[in-house]
């Protein structure tokens, strides 16, 4: 077997352009899921039954149904009620929606580890409610969770690659499409699975930097 | 020294594979077996019926070549992306997957005399504007990964916005959800798309003739060999003929050469 790395320096723009796509469609949902999943996180925890019910559905639906058919029914089954979206939206729609559900109970678990004296003492300063929220829970719920959200998003940029089956022209896609006009799969897979990591390594470098930097500064 | 045997090791079992050996003829009927790789994304050369059996022009013509070997026949599903890939690992024996024989795909893989002659065509919704394959330009139409339709569309129409699939019909679940403008494949499968239904139309221009070969991999000749007497008698006998209308309902409309 002659290894053929010509194939990918004529082609490099093609496959950056991917790459390109990938960052892109990484960054939205990144942070779709992150909003989302925080709204789900206090509803979960809220004292109406009725939010609560909604976001453990929400959260529970979405970790336990495969994520292809989840993209399937959003690109595929939607525009058969009228609902029809770009397949790059829709990739970042879907990913953002799945992402969530599993940020939500990252958050929650990070805002229950709160010591409840904090907010008590809170409290008797005359903080209002959303002033409580805003200032004390959401900042030291996010403290505990940072490391374990960043994992998630990690989880989340190599779920990008699932978008190529509703023919988002992304990395993994351009790959495929590569590989089929030079019949170089080893070549190509090798560097794309190069680009990938280059992306989470540079996301895990980052989260390591802000957590060592800010956050766990002061904490042992 | 260690970490050098480790790497030659490691690099030994990588390479392992690829030592070749004797002609795949002889593995096949020592295993008593034929793998074929087979689309089944597009009837009527090849798709799943409903009870998800694999049907179709290319299913029955690898259905002959097993039973003329006297081996069993094991399909494996290829798509256009996959079906060469996969040949040269040698997950299968042979791609009979509506394969245009191309001097560019000649040079990683051997093919067959042709065993069915077809065009590209053009798949639209009645009623569209688009006439020609220059009528792309600035739209969305689905096309299928590595295929001759993609070398000709990136040739005549450059500004196409490429919608890529990886199978036919999912060509048609995007016409009609209004996510392409068109779709651009083989003319046998544009053809019986546009007689299933109405809100189809196949455009009359046949842009290529292409001959459809099968796949085997290089450094068969022996495998090569046979096949090629198979498909020339499998034309020379009428039985290809017979199977086309069968699927299509008509005649063969271009004529195949055989030699025995």
């Amino acid at each position: 077997m002659t290894l053929h790395f010509r194939v990918i320096f004529n082609n490099l723009d093609f496959l950056l352009e991917g790459l390109k796509m990938t960052f892109y469609i990484s960054v939205f949902s990144l942070i779709i899921g992150f909003f989302i999943g925080l709204v789900v996180a206090f509803m979960r925890i809220s004292k109406n039954k009725l939010f609560s019910s909604i976001a453990i559905a929400y959260v529970e639906f979405f970790r336990n149904t495969p994520f292809l058919v989840q993209l399937f029914f959003f690109y595929f089954g939607l525009p058969e009620l009228g609902i029809s979206t770009e397949p790059v939206t829709t990739a970042i729609i879907a990913l953002g929606i799945n992402n969530a559900a599993y940020n939500s109970e990252i958050i929650r678990a990070g805002i229950i580890s709160i010591n409840k004296g904090l907010v008590e003492g809170a409290e008797s300063l005359g903080f209002t409610k959303f002033q409580i929220v805003r200032l004390i829970i959401i900042p030291n719920a996010l403290r505990v969770t940072f490391k374990p959200l960043g994992s998630n998003f990690i989880n989340l940029i190599l779920t990008t690659s699932v978008a190529v089956s509703i023919t988002a022209n992304e990395l993994m896609s351009n790959a495929m499409t590569l590989s089929s006009n030079t019949f170089r799969p080893f070549e190509i897979y090798l560097t794309i699975l190069v680009l990938y990591c280059v992306l989470t390594f540079s996301l895990s470098g980052l989260i390591h930097f802000v957590d060592r930097k800010f956050i766990s500064k002061g904490i042992s | 020294m260690r970490k050098v045997l480790i790497v030659l090791l490691i690099l030994s079992v990588i390479f392992a594979g690829t030592v070749i050996g004797a002609d795949k003829l002889d593995k096949i009927l020592q295993d008593g077996k034929i793998v074929v790789g087979i689309a089944l994304g597009g009837p009527p050369i090849g798709f799943r019926n409903e009870k998800n059996e694999p049907m179709g022009y290319d299913v029955d013509v690898a259905t002959l070549i097993a039973e003329a070997l006297g081996v069993e026949l094991e399909i494996v599903e290829v798509t256009g992306a996959t079906r060469i890939p996969m040949l040269m690992s040698d997950k299968i024996d042979l791609v009979i997957a509506n394969m245009t024989a191309n001097l560019e795909r000649a040079k990683s893989v051997d093919f067959s005399m042709p065993y069915l002659r077809t065009g590209i065509k053009i798949l639209v919704r009645t009623g569209s504007d688009i006439e020609s394959i220059e009528d792309f330009n600035g739209r969305k139409v689905a096309i299928g990964r590595g295929t001759t339709g993609e070398a000709l569309v990136k040739k005549m129409a450059p500004d196409t916005e490429f919608v890529y699939i990886e199978e036919f019909t999912n060509a048609i679940l995007l016409l009609r959800q209004n996510k392409v403008e068109a779709a651009i494949e083989d003319g046998t499968l544009v053809d019986y798309m546009a007689g299933q239904y109405d809100e189809f139309t196949a455009l009359p221009k046949l842009y290529t003739s292409d001959p459809i070969g099968i796949g085997v991999q290089k450094g068969n000749p022996d495998l090569l060999r046979w096949i090629d007497m198979f498909v020339s008698q499998f034309i020379s006998t009428g039985q290809q003929a017979e199977l086309y209308k069968k699927w299509w309902g008509v005649l063969p409309t271009a004529e195949l050469a055989y030699i025995w």
